[in-house]
């Protein structure tokens, strides 16, 4: 008998789980969605996409995460349109803590079509040049994951994007109001960003206590103009910017690296390669370091403009 | 392959959507069995399935002759416990010994370069090979003490030995029991299916949702070790630690029980609310139970166990002890950590021959909180990269030195997930009283709310702990 009481109750269980799961499945998706935290799937997908990226494009960004988070390929591509009514493919190929050393140059420069444009933008900080950033952890990260891994996140966790992960921290940063956006566009390689409230000093004492503590890599910064003379000799057009954060940053940055960034366009220049520097009083930081969305397509339009009305 | 990938979950789709025609045919299951497992183990790297298929016939072989042959079985007996050690050896402890070797000839003031004799095969470790290499070790041990029949031939034997629900990372199961179990057809009553799965999703919330939760702060305060000298900080730490190994463990452990009832077979329980401890020996009799049993079994009892007299009995804990810690790391942290477990035992029994009669209030029964507080010291050797690093968070969780506010400490999203641990770990102590899960409604919605907890909840994805021993 009490086998069959507890054969009936468990069917009457498998039936309660049915009917609840969908229930609750759907009151906890909606509850959560007004979390509004990055979608940690897509963020996975996106970074499998950029190191599986095929070489079919006439322009790539690459730098830090002032490049992926403020250069935007596809206006980049619309403008281009604008101005000479025939279609490009752009990407960006901007890695966290990015430091531009010859293997993502070469990364870089592989994912350029043949017979293309063959134009390679690099964003240029000074945290490229510190010791740390020349390994490039970020990028070898995520080129070490097993390629069945990067298949499955770049194929089939945008489709399961529904499903994302949330943290306890998240509810945390919603009861204080405090909202980090992104938007993680999986073709082109850029993240639109945002943070609510803005804080246009947040990432000052970061950036000062780094480069505090690491100085620039003269050897490194050697090298890549070594690299950049090669790529130039191979046919490729280069142009480099600095991209801008708010006007403290800066003047912290060129204290701390006694005018860096300036002395290493002026060395670039004297390459003959093309340095363009962009100032638009729309163009805001959210954090001191990174553009948000709305001011990264504005830098991104501007850019196109600088490079192809030449 | 691991359970908490989507590779695992088509894996397992389709595994259970053949099986119930499978097993109707014998010759089919055992086939099923082999090929399924040999592609779960292969995911990972597919030349060390040939490792395995080795060392398995080797075993299997052996293991042919230790029963056919009653005046040279000891010699097949060595012969199979050479093979397994011998690749547990080249696999596992070679570069560490090469290493370690170096080091000392150094010291001496020696040079020497056996560093690049190091075959690069060795470097790599083959996921699961304890685990593996133990399955057919008791295999062997048992047909040699007539304990358990031999597999009636060699695909038996490897449906065995790679059966995937354990393959990787146990629990460490006798032949003597799933063998005679994988040969008998199963069908399923809805109960046995319900409660399979139960465990397989209790598995995953344990590993998903809890311990890859509380990971996030252990494995940070890890990665900056020396940054931190707050007493505070390091016991909240190891906390953590105690409930994420025991989660991430156990959660495997629930999912390997779960897929393998599914299939009809039992395994035993390998977990047993272990902090609930009143003593060191109850410690290791809910803890990790597969591993703790083939220890005493073939090792503590073959060495003579209690009965050659007191002192030689401490000699054969500390052996096995030792021997323990070292199965799971070649580095002196886990010789360190079964070094200390063996001590808390001696002292125990120590304590139990010449006090516990005199004064009774003080029995370790009564004392959880002493066995536990011993538990996590010695998990820091387990966690820590080297002895210097555990070195620096023992001294600092014994300097009671606070820098950091309780709040400040406590605010840390971890606490929400070991506080969620702590009521797990807790139930047999509650459950008489409060059972708010009686009802079969409340039991489904339970469920259905775990798995929720599973997608939107779960951690940052990560390997489990013990696929690297």
């Amino acid at each position: 008998m009490g086998a069959i009481k507890r054969n009936i109750s468990a069917k009457r269980q498998t039936l309660t789980f049915f009917i609840g799961l969908p229930l609750i499945f759907v009151l906890m998706y909606f509850s959560l969605l007004k979390l509004n935290t990055s979608n940690n799937m897509l963020k996975e997908s996106f970074w499998a996409n950029k190191v599986t990226a095929d070489s079919s494009y006439d322009i790539v960004a690459v730098g830090d995460s002032r490049v992926y988070r403020g250069i935007d390929p596809e206006e980049i591509e619309a403008q281009y349109f604008k101005i000479k009514g025939s279609k490009i493919k752009a990407f960006n190929f901007g890695f966290s803590s990015a430091g531009l050393e010859p293997y993502i140059l070469q990364k870089a420069k592989a994912l350029l079509r043949q017979g293309g444009k063959k134009i390679l933008l690099i964003g240029i900080s000074p945290n490229s040049f510190i010791e740390s950033s020349q390994e490039n952890g970020h990028l070898r990260k995520v080129e070490s994951q097993d390629l069945k891994d990067l298949w499955i996140k770049k194929h089939i966790y945008p489709e399961l994007s529904v499903f994302r992960r949330y943290a306890i921290s998240d509810f945390v940063k919603y009861k204080h109001k405090e909202f980090y956006l992104e938007k993680f566009n999986l073709n082109s390689g850029f993240v639109g960003s945002g943070k609510l409230p803005y804080d246009s000093t947040a990432a000052i004492n970061q950036y000062y206590k780094q480069l505090k503590a690491n100085k620039i890599d003269t050897f490194a910064v050697r090298v890549f103009l070594e690299t950049l003379q090669v790529l130039k000799s191979e046919g490729i057009r280069i142009v480099a910017i600095r991209i801008p954060t708010t006007l403290r940053m800066q003047i912290l940055e060129d204290k701390l690296t006694d005018n860096f960034c300036q002395d290493l366009f002026n060395k670039i220049e004297a390459e003959g390669i093309e340095c363009i520097k962009v100032h638009d009083s729309k163009i805001h930081s959210y954090d001191a370091s990174h553009l948000d969305e709305k001011s990264a397509k504005l830098l991104s339009l501007k850019i196109a403009d600088l490079i192809f009305s030449k | 392959m691991i359970f908490n990938s989507i590779p695992f979950l088509v894996f397992a789709l389709l595994f259970f959507a053949a099986w119930p025609w499978v097993q109707k045919n014998n010759n089919a299951k055992w086939l099923w069995i082999c090929i399924m497992s040999f592609v779960f183990y292969a995911w990972w790297d597919w030349r060390f399935m040939f490792l395995l298929l080795g060392t398995g016939s080797v075993d299997y072989f052996c293991g042919q002759q230790i029963y056919r042959s009653e005046k040279r079985k000891k010699f097949w007996l060595t012969v199979s416990m050479v093979t397994n050690i011998a690749s547990l050896c080249f696999f596992k402890y070679s570069v560490w010994l090469i290493h370690e070797f170096n080091d000392w000839m150094n010291d001496i003031g020696l040079t020497t370069c056996y560093a690049d004799t190091i075959h690069e095969y060795s470097l790599v470790l083959p996921i699961g090979i304890s685990f593996y290499t133990f399955n057919s070790m008791s295999y062997a041990i048992d047909l040699y003490r007539r304990k358990a029949e031999p597999a009636k031939n060699i695909l038996h034997f490897m449906a065995f030995i790679s059966f995937f629900p354990h393959l990787v990372a146990g629990p460490i199961i006798r032949a003597k029991e799933v063998l005679v179990q994988l040969n008998k057809s199963h069908q399923l009553n809805h109960l046995q299916i319900v409660n399979a799965c139960k465990t397989i999703l209790w598995g995953f919330f344990l590993k998903m949702v809890l311990a890859d939760n509380i990971a996030i702060m252990v494995n940070a305060q890890f990665e900056d070790i020396h940054t931190t000298t707050d007493s505070l900080t390091w016991w909240y730490c190891m906390i953590g630690f105690a409930f994420q190994i025991y989660f991430d463990f156990n959660g495997y452990s629930s999912i390997a029980r779960g897929l393998a009832k599914l299939c009809g077979i039992h395994f035993r329980l390998n977990f047993n609310h272990p902090y609930l401890s009143g003593s060191f020996s109850e410690f290791w009799r809910r803890w990790h139970i597969s591993l703790s049993s083939f220890f005493k079994d073939y090792v503590y009892i073959s060495l003579g166990g209690n009965r050659k007299g007191k002192f030689r009995s401490e000699v054969n804990r500390w052996t096995t002890m030792l021997l323990s810690g070292l199965w799971h790391g070649a580095n002196f942290t886990f010789i360190i950590w079964g070094g200390l477990h063996a001590l808390f035992l001696s002292l125990e029994n120590f304590y139990r021959r010449h006090f516990a009669s005199r004064i009774p209030l003080l029995t370790f029964k009564k004392y959880p909180i002493i066995v536990f507080i011993g538990v996590l010291v010695a998990w820091v050797f387990f966690r820590a990269s080297n002895l210097d690093d555990a070195l620096f968070v023992v001294r600092n969780m014994f300097a009671f030195k606070h820098n950091v506010k309780w709040m400040e400490l406590i605010s840390n999203s971890a606490t929400v997930w070991i506080l969620i641990g702590v009521f797990v770990e807790l139930y047999p102590l509650y459950k008489k009283f409060i059972n708010p899960f009686k009802h079969w409604i409340l039991q489904g919605l339970f469920w259905a709310l775990i798995v929720c907890m599973l997608v939107f909840f779960r951690g940052e994805e990560q390997g489990f702990i013990y696929f690297q021993f």
